[in-house]
């Protein structure tokens, strides 16, 4: 199954937008790990703009920036999110309040902390009323969405923004949860071949074990590692150098196979 | 569509274990909500399945053990269900059966109690808490997979309250491209406090107990379910005459987004509207082709309005509908499945069940949603649900014949 990647959108830690992030993945430049708080992005309400979380910025920079720079308008396309951690930082939050005698949950923050809430902001956004799914399937969530997003697009013969992210969890989780530095990409689809990058993705009936980080500069290694969404880093190393590329992705008892092609 | 059918099913919740205890609970009139007693100080009404606490795990599978596993093995093992996927095993193989599960919150009550159990001003959680195999959102899929021997594509669908309605469109998608010839579809969620106590902060619990379409309602009652439907394609295999739960087509689906605001939806209707449009338009089949809608019917003020706006512009004043939450509660993520069920009984018992605990519906509504019980035999069904995110998705099932 083929799908053709229009465009491209990256956030994280250090790494500010496609053009920033191709440049340190040719290690043209160090990503530098950046605690600044992310901007809420503009295209919102001022409501949902206040209550927009860390997480759901980022997702949303990264869906931003890949429609700005795709063929089709933001609110004419369908929508995949895909997120294993969600919103750490919320729930969190949440579960240190349900565990103190005196802790109330803000209704806020419980509509914040349902896993499709960034799809929800985004849809806001845009006044788009097409479909979103929000997918999590812990470490191989990338694996599940982008096999999603490929038979998704094939099936409803529609373009589609893909959008993955995760960011660390604080707290008590965060001690049962390792998750590097956040990070997120989204990218335009539109399913077949056709001029770009493409993704011939296959799925195999075996389990291949890969090193995500492989040739990767190391400021981006432990992103790649211990970050679900960065699984997503060496197709983006290899889109950053025009460069043919398979991935192979573990997922259950199988592999994906996603093979990078430029036409 | 590409004639994908269901071809085994099932579905706990208050309303009972398997299709035909269900059915017995939709025939009635009996009180099946009982007071939140699940937390302390709890408020309003609950759909709790009662035994779950005492079910148990099979022992090689003891990492999952959690709530949220509970009832979804609860439900695997109802309605023959486990023989159903046995015999699809043995014919598709188990690398060509997916599974798609849907889910809002997940084992996260052990989350819940890992926290409370920490000593005061630590982080450090109880080492008896697995987060990978209860509170992440893989826990369940993974689970259902190791329980039933599958090792097809798994995912699960986060879409809040419409999670596993939005699951059947995504293994339609796996079946359609070729990827799966069967998928393992829908979900479950569980009584939790974070739940129990969000809705509570946004003023959508009844205080006393949900009355869906009534004049006077004042909020849902949260429920818990759990539900599983084997959907496949027609005619790839001889199916055997012993059927779990029942067998029904997926005719339609339709998934939008209201674009409107996170927690209330849109008053308008106008993406709800437009799933229950798409769905027609995917089934090619008329308003008047539909007998009965199940409605998503929270027993909220602001959704059972949005719903009969919609419906109304669609249908007009005579297609009978009703929400069955009444007894099962509002079960989440787990409520797409769980009347999906609901549907497949309509289907085959040729009865439409009402509004239960509801006595006046809103007199500015203008569907046909129904008080009592009535006789009839619709051959074709819808099933919505939409939730926050403002996530709307709509199915329409039919019998087989």
């Amino acid at each position: 199954m083929i799908i053709t990647i229009n465009s491209i959108g990256v956030w994280g830690s250090g790494l500010n937008g496609w053009d920033a992030t191709q440049a340190i993945l040719r290690g043209e430049q160090p990503r530098v790990d950046d605690t600044r708080k992310l901007p809420p992005p503009s295209l919102l309400p001022p409501n949902e703009r206040r209550r927009a979380s860390q997480v759901i910025r980022l997702a949303l920079l990264c869906a931003q920036e890949a429609c700005q720079n795709g063929p089709y308008e933001a609110s004419e396309l369908p929508a995949l999110f895909a997120s294993s951690n969600g919103d750490g930082f919320i729930i969190n939050r949440i579960l240190d309040a349900l565990a103190s005698p005196m802790g109330a949950v803000s209704p806020s923050m419980f509509h914040n902390s349902v896993h499709n809430a960034p799809a929800g902001y985004w849809m806001i956004a845009h006044h788009c009323q097409q479909p979103a799914v929000s997918l999590g399937f812990h470490n191989e969530t990338v694996a599940a969405a982008l096999l999603k997003a490929a038979t998704e697009a094939s099936s409803e013969e529609t373009p589609l923004l893909f959008c993955a992210y995760d960011a660390p969890i604080p707290g008590s989780l965060g001690t049962v949860r390792r998750t590097d530095q956040p990070f997120g990409c989204a990218f335009v689809l539109t399913p077949g071949a056709h001029a770009g990058p493409q993704l011939s993705l296959s799925l195999h009936n075996e389990v291949t074990e890969t090193d995500p980080a492989i040739q990767l500069p190391v400021t981006l290694q432990d992103m790649a590692r211990y970050n679900p969404a960065g699984r997503l880093l060496p197709l983006l190393h290899a889109l950053a150098h025009h460069e043919n590329h398979t991935l192979h992705l573990p997922y259950g008892q199988h592999t994906l196979t996603v093979e990078l092609t430029h036409a | 569509m590409n004639d994908l059918i269901i071809t085994a099913g099932t579905a706990v919740s208050a309303m009972g274990r398997g299709v035909e205890a269900t059915c017995q609970t939709l025939q009635s009139t009996r009180t099946t909500l009982q007071p939140d007693q699940f937390q302390p100080n709890g408020r309003g009404s609950i759909g709790r399945v009662s035994g779950i606490e005492d079910h148990t795990l099979p022992e090689a599978l003891a990492l999952y053990d959690c709530r949220n596993n509970h009832l979804a093995n609860y439900a695997l093992t109802s309605d023959g269900f486990l023989d159903a996927v046995i015999e699809a095993r043995n014919h598709y193989g188990a690398h060509r059966i997916g599974i798609v599960m849907g889910t809002s919150t997940s084992g996260i009550l052990s989350a819940e109690e890992a926290y409370a159990a920490r000593p005061a001003g630590e982080l450090t959680l109880p080492e008896t808490f697995h987060y990978n195999t209860t509170q992440d959102l893989a826990s369940l899929p993974h689970f259902v997979a190791a329980r039933l021997g599958l090792t097809g594509p798994s995912l699960t669908v986060s879409n809040a309250c419409a999670s596993s309605t939005r699951a059947f469109i995504d293994a339609a998608h796996l079946i359609t491209s070729g990827f799966c010839d069967a998928v393992v579809v829908g979900g479950a969620d569980s009584l939790c406090r974070m739940t129990l106590q969000g809705f509570a902060s946004l003023e959508l619990i009844d205080p006393t107990v949900t009355r869906p379409c009534d004049a006077t309602r004042d909020g849902i009652s949260i429920g818990e379910a759990a539900g599983f439907a084997l959907l496949e394609r027609a005619g790839a295999r001889p199916l055997s005459t012993t059927v779990s739960g029942y067998r029904l087509r997926l005719l339609g689906y339709g998934a939008s987004s209201d674009g409107h605001h996170m927690s209330a939806p849109d008053p308008t209707g106008a993406g709800a509207t437009q799933a229950m449009t798409k769905a027609l338009k995917r089934a090619q089949l008329r308003p008047d082709d539909i007998g009965y809608i199940n409605m998503h019917g929270t027993g909220s003020r602001a959704n059972d309005a949005m719903e009969d706006k919609a419906m109304t512009a669609l249908f007009g004043p005579h297609t009978p509908c009703s929400s069955t939450k009444g007894w099962s509660g509002h079960t989440l993520g787990a409520s797409g499945i769980l009347e999906t069920m609901v549907c497949a009984i309509v289907l085959n018992q040729h009865f439409l069940p009402p509004c239960m605990n509801s006595t006046d519906i809103d007199p500015t509504f203008h569907s046909d949603m129904l008080l009592t019980h009535r006789h009839a035999a619709p051959q074709i069904v819808m099933n919505n649900a939409f939730g926050f995110g403002g996530t709307n998705s709509s199915l329409i099932v039919g019998t087989m014949a």
